[in-house]
């Protein structure tokens, strides 16, 4: 653990000493006076930059997915990274959207952090029922992420931490037009090269090692005239890194994004249209080249999505309480997952939404919001050349929210959903390959359904707000890979055919207290659920079992005081693949020893335990202002155990614990 | 994102936060039973409990009784004695077609049962038949085997091992072809059969023995399987490998010939999706194969409140001489 910190020390001031400034702040001053209490809205639960940033984390400062984690009704995967559960569902069945764009490889720097730089957010807004219209294709939460609007002023900006590097712009051109940049880059494999030299033996088995890891962003708004503008904006992301554990194994694995954005906006009086054109494409790689037996193995696993999209957005509104959206969206996408060698089977859909939303609202008093949409998806083998087959399908979807303020104080809120899924992330994939497989509805491979309520009070008591409700969700058509051996050996070309559906059940309570005066704010955030998985029949003949995640207890406190703050986080642990029995078995006369699985997800991993502090310092340097961040994560150093891998040397599975006692440092400089 | 598997490789070099961990669930431990019936003269049944990750051995069965009960008749079978460690044995001959439940009750747990019933014997039939060559006209008489109606089967063979004193031993054959064309391929070895024409040869032998020889044909390991269909009954098919044919006993000439035993097996369907799994975990275990690892399939089984299997299986034999080493010239001789 002491080699942990003097290597952790050491990459911070490895970063400090380059003196390389490069973090892009443009808030105003303005805003982080802003207040950190979340503002909660019918199922959503929204935050500006100022809650986003107050999040301690290991890069230095929070970002969206770090705040979502602390919230109620939200399970953590792995600890310290990003991977989000919502109300029993799967990873996969959360939108991650980046201005109205799904983002789906949202991870970034060895998942430590998410692609969106925080110095072009805006907000970041989490919906866990009585969805909008526009939001379609996931039945668990959407965290939609804004970007912010270019400022008319001139700035530039430069910061660093333990893991990236960062510069950004933006200001005016001529009147109508502005713009913003941001570019990323991590110093991770210099830092490996800077250590190795000096300290080989700190590194353990590792060696080789090299990554490339970045993003770039960009935006250009052009007002069109007082009432409309035109948004132009792309993002790229690259994660590729390259390491050998030991002489005898051999990593490779990447991901990366491209997203190009081109938004028209007209805000009229009674009436407001957008209208989104997009280009999305990510991409993953993960391969393993190991001696396993005194034999070299090289197994690998490569997938791709495509996806062009057309969204528009129809707002009208009256001089009454009532207002009707309506909307299109429509998307064609190719998958392309699971690719070993030449053998692929690409898979083309085309998904069309239409939508209705009205509202109805009497301020302090009443909102009622339902929405009503139609999809249309239909999917096309393209692997068949001779014959190429498709389907198509409608499914309906449907979404009601109430909030009924019974008094100033206090309110009762109420959502019911119906949701479709058509995009599924594979669950089932062997321990210790972390590629998420993305891949369509397709013959008998269902879409993943959700029927969920929630209802709850809320209150305001002067400084203090209180929320409590309870939710209760059912799940089908959830997929699970069944033969993780086969993904290596050109199996997954096939992977519909080994996909087995099941059906899911969540039902929890969840509470948020939140407390601001002066310079004190404090936030805790406890849920008591249950998530089990059933009738999926190669698992206990379909009766219910735990979901990976079933975290039965989650409280996450933050307290902050002027700069100060400090987070816990306390979760029972998650549930792994318990490891198999063994017993005589024959094969003819010969006695061999048989591995009996009694099911999946029957090890209970031990509760995870984590308290973080940091410092925040603000100060002007001459015309510059200057934002320092210093923290702790896993003060307490406590060994929470994440994942198992399996080391081919010893041929036996290790326990990792993600984050120990890790301190943090970023700085950011706006000119 | 599962991204983080990616984070914990490296982190985990990086810091040294490893630590193994042994994935015990803690559940009770389950009786492993195996017992196929057969028609032979004794039964036998294996016992033993399986071992959890953080056992450093199985618990020992202890006071186990294993009753077998014939459903057909309904009456006891008779009751298994233990020889052994973990065997049991029960004198008693199954009977194709009866239905039997199997019982096994250990002091202080459940008892755990099973029911099977035996299958008919395989309706397999050997037959000569005239095969007309290509190659300069030859014809000649040929030997294999036809089912008389559908029956999924398993064929091994049983070839010459070694002489000891002037006993024959026969060992299992490897690598086994066929050209019957409905063969379950799920054992194929990737090789193909090629039998080397070098050895002492007649010249008629030579003429035509690349024709008659099943060169070519994909190899199976340790057995054919044949799947229930209607085309069985369709197919004269002929068997052929790696099957010693070098024992000289003591004929007339100095001429050489050998013996072997081919069996069909038909087996209960609990058996027949038991002994497919089996082959499957069986090489994996001795498996260079590092995806190996990821295998979470379990053996398929049919004992209620335990794991393993009660089968059945049915078995008839030939007695077939090499004569020349030709497979097409083999006879089914009575056994000595």
């Amino acid at each position: 653990m002491k080699r942990t910190t003097i290597f952790l020390l050491l990459l911070a001031s490895v970063t400090c000493a380059a003196q390389q400034p490069a973090w892009l702040d443009t808030l105003d001053a303005a805003v982080k006076t802003d207040s950190r209490r979340i503002e909660q809205r019918l199922g959503h639960l929204q935050t500006g930059i100022e809650g986003i940033r107050a999040i301690v984390s290991p890069v230095g400062e929070g970002d969206p997915i770090r705040w979502v984690q602390s919230l109620p009704g939200v399970t953590t995967g792995a600890d310290g990274t990003t991977a989000m559960y919502v109300r029993g569902g799967s990873s996969g069945n959360n939108l991650f959207s980046l201005d109205g764009v799904p983002v789906y490889g949202y991870s970034h720097i060895l998942g430590l952090t998410t692609l969106i730089p925080t110095s072009v957010t805006e907000s970041a807004e989490l919906s866990k029922g009585g969805f909008n219209g526009d939001e379609s294709n996931f039945t668990a939460s959407h965290l939609k992420v804004v970007t912010k609007q270019p400022s008319q002023s001139r700035k530039w900006s430069a910061g660093l931490n333990n893991f990236l590097l960062s510069t950004g712009a933006e200001g005016p051109v001529g009147n109508r037009v502005s713009y913003m940049f941001s570019a990323r880059i991590s110093p991770l494999a210099l830092e490996y090269k800077a250590v190795k030299d000096k300290l080989p033996r700190m590194l353990g088995g590792l060696s080789n090692f090299g990554a490339f890891v970045g993003d770039v962003y960009g935006k250009i708004n052009v007002n069109i005239s007082d009432i409309s503008y035109v948004s132009a904006s792309a993002l790229a992301s690259q994660d590729r890194y390259r390491f050998d554990m030991s002489h005898s194994s051999h990593e490779t694995m990447g991901w990366n994004n491209v997203i190009g954005i081109l938004q028209y906006h007209r805000n009229g009086d009674n009436t407001r249209l957008a209208v989104t054109a997009s280009y999305n494409r990510y991409g993953s790689l993960q391969q393993q080249e190991k001696r396993y037996h005194s034999v070299w193995n090289q197994l690998s696993l490569s997938a791709g999505l495509t996806e062009y999209s057309l969204q528009t957005k129809l707002h009208h509104s009256w001089d009454s309480p009532f207002a009707l959206d309506e909307g299109l969206s429509l998307r064609y996408a190719q998958f392309s997952p699971g690719q070993v060698g030449e053998m692929t089977k690409r898979t083309d859909v085309i998904l069309a939404t239409p939508w209705v939303q009205a509202t109805y609202n009497i301020p302090e008093m009443l909102s009622l919001k339902a929405v009503l949409r139609g999809n249309y998806y239909h999917s096309q083998n393209m692997a068949q050349t001779s014959e190429k087959r498709g389907s198509g399908r409608i499914d309906p979807e449907f979404s009601l929210a109430a909030k009924w303020n019974i008094n100033p104080q206090l309110a009762f809120e109420a959502t019911f959903d119906r949701l479709v899924q058509y995009y599924h992330t594979l669950e089932g994939m062997p321990v210790g390959w972390s590629l998420d497989l993305i891949v369509p509805t397709v013959g008998n491979v269902l879409p993943e359904k959700s029927l969920q309520g929630g209802a709850g009070l809320s209150g305001h008591f002067g400084s203090h707000s209180l929320s409590v409700g309870g939710f209760y969700k059912l799940m089908n058509n959830l997929v699970y890979y069944k033969y993780s051996q086969e993904l290596f050996s050109g199996g997954l070309a096939g992977w519909a055919q080994h996909v087995e559906l099941g059906d899911g059940r969540s039902y929890g309570l969840e509470t948020l207290y939140e407390y601001q005066h002066g310079d004190w704010y404090g936030r805790a955030s406890y849920t008591l659920s249950k998530t089990t998985r059933e009738n999926f029949p190669s698992f206990y003949d379909g009766a219910p079992f735990h979901a990976r995640f079933d975290r039965r207890h989650m409280l996450n406190a933050t307290l902050q005081w002027k700069g100060f703050s400090a987070t816990m986080i306390l979760q029972s642990g998650h549930w792994e693949n318990g490891e198999a029995v063994t017993y005589n078995a024959y094969y003819f006369d010969h006695s061999f020893t048989s591995k009996y699985y009694s099911g999946v997800n029957n090890y209970h991993m031990p509760t995870v335990f984590r308290l973080d502090l940091g410092w925040q310092k603000t100060f002007k340097l001459g015309r510059s202002e200057n934002t320092v961040n210093v923290g702790v994560c896993n003060v307490t150093n406590h060994f929470n155990p994440f994942m198992l891998y399996f080391d081919a040397e010893t041929e036996s599975w290790k326990e990792i614990a993600l984050m120990p006692i890790l301190p943090n440092f970023s700085w950011r400089v706006t000119f | 994102m599962k991204k983080i598997c990616l984070f914990l490789a490296l982190v985990t070099v990086l810091t040294s936060c490893v630590r193994d961990v042994v994935l015990d669930a803690m559940e009770d431990p389950l009786l492993a039973v195996y017992c196929v019936l057969k028609v032979d003269s004794v039964q036998e049944l294996k016992l033993s409990y399986a071992k959890s990750a953080a056992m450093t051995e199985a618990p020992r069965v202890t006071g186990a009784t294993a009753v077998l009960t014939d459903l057909t008749e309904d009456r006891e079978a008779g009751r298994f004695v233990q020889v052994a460690d973990s065997l049991w044995q029960l004198e008693y001959s199954a009977i194709p077609t009866h239905s039997y439940r199997l019982e096994v009750t250990v002091p202080g747990k459940e008892p755990v049962w099973a029911e099977q019933t035996m299958p008919a014997e395989p309706p397999v039939e050997s037959e000569t038949k005239l095969i007309e060559g290509d190659r300069r006209s030859v014809k000649t008489e040929g030997y294999g085997y036809r089912f008389t109606k559908p029956c999924t089967t398993w064929i091994s063979v049983e070839g010459f091992d070694r002489m000891e004193g002037y006993s024959v031993l026969y060992a299992p054959v490897g690598e086994l072809c066929t050209d019957y064309p409905y063969v379950d391929d799920f054992n194929l070895t990737g090789k193909v059969w090629e039998r080397d024409l070098n050895e002492p040869m007649n010249p008629f032998v030579k003429l035509v023995a690349d024709r008659y020889y099943l060169s070519g044909y994909p190899l199976h390991r340790d057995f054919l399987r044949i799947p229930k269909a209607e085309e069985q009954k369709q197919s004269f098919f002929r068997i052929d490998g790696d099957i010693k044919t070098s024992v000289m006993t003591g004929g007339t000439g100095g001429e050489y010939k050998a013996y072997s035993y081919v069996y069909f097996s038909a087996l209960s369907d609990d058996y027949d999706s038991y002994l497919r799994d089996a082959y499957q975990q069986y090489y994996a275990e001795v498996s260079e194969d590092l995806s190996s690892i990821y295998l979470r399939e379990n053996l398929h089984g049919n004992i209620h409140g335990g794991i393993g299997i009660f089968g059945a299986a049915s078995t008839i034999r030939f007695y077939r001489m090499y004569s020349w080493g030709l497979p097409w010239q083999n006879q089914v001789l009575d056994e000595p």
